[in-house]
């Protein structure tokens, strides 16, 4: 018989049952890890903070409302950890002023989704790699998680609008990256 | 199906998570484990320490004076609650 996260959710809180722990650890840990590999580019960084985003979910889980997915929860502490952490290394401030200097510019957003979709899995990454981290993970919730926009607005606390606004930017930056690196296509 | 390089991407860095998955679990175990007990520590200890204080500082508990059920010594009886104030 299989449970749904929120109903072993339920189960740990109560009961405290390792298998329940067993069971979300199974689901997630891949998927945490593979994120946080993603933003942080460092296997050894990548396997300490799945350890210390696993803790604060275990810690937090009676704070978990059920008003999201438990998914939608974990990808939001996963992502909010990665990106505070990269902030941290890096005292990140440029991001902000890149989304202001992007404002103006203008995209073909039906066309695009299709070219992010089909586009070359290496290629893709070293453009994700070189783009801003804040762009770099709106679009992994976006096209990797699947995530709707009213999902990341809660994921980063920011209204939908707001959201929308950062999507259409973190395209223009990674169409930006990626014509100064594959000029020919 | 149509074609989606994120998930390939994220196919992809998932395979570096084998091997790994024990250990981590592991660590993850050891430091809800050291939380606990320091949680335990805490509740065992915290309340003791406050008692302790209490003690020192000359407070007494409910309980002690409903012993001494109002029966206070001739000396508490003469000497004024505040001995350098007129009353």
């Amino acid at each position: 018989m299989t449970i749904s996260d929120e109903e072993a959710v339920d189960l740990y809180l109560k009961t405290q049952d390792q298998k329940c722990f067993d069971l979300l650890y199974s689901r997630y840990s891949s998927k945490i890890f593979g994120k946080c590999i993603s933003i942080l580019k460092d296997e050894e960084k990548a396997e300490d903070a799945t350890q210390e985003i696993f803790v604060k979910i275990l810690l937090n889980l009676s704070k978990f409302s059920g008003k999201s997915k438990f998914s939608t929860w974990i990808y939001s502490i996963t992502y909010n950890y990665c990106i505070d952490s990269i902030r941290k290394r890096k005292k990140d401030k440029s991001v902000l002023v890149e989304d202001l200097a992007n404002q103006h510019d203008t995209a073909d957003d039906g066309l695009e989704d299709q070219f992010l979709l089909e586009l070359n899995v290496k290629r893709l990454k070293i453009i994700l790699d070189k783009i801003p981290v804040t762009d770099k993970s709106i679009l992994l919730m976006k096209y990797q998680d699947e995530l709707s926009i009213k999902e990341i607005s809660e994921v980063l606390v920011k209204s939908e609008s707001a959201i929308k606004m950062k999507i259409k930017r973190a395209k223009q930056k990674f169409k930006k990256v990626y014509k100064e690196n594959y000029k020919d296509s | 199906m149509s074609k989606n390089s994120f998930k390939e991407l994220a196919k992809d860095n998932q395979k570096n998570f084998e091997g790994k998955e024990k250990r981590i679990k592991e660590n993850i175990n050891h430091s809800i484990g050291f939380f606990h007990f320091i949680g335990d520590i805490i509740e065992l200890f915290v309340p003791r320490v406050v008692q302790v204080f209490l003690g020192i500082s000359g407070a007494k508990g409910p309980n002690k004076d409903a012993e001494e059920g109002g029966s206070r010594s001739s000396d508490s009886q003469d000497t004024p609650r505040y001995p350098n104030t007129l009353e």
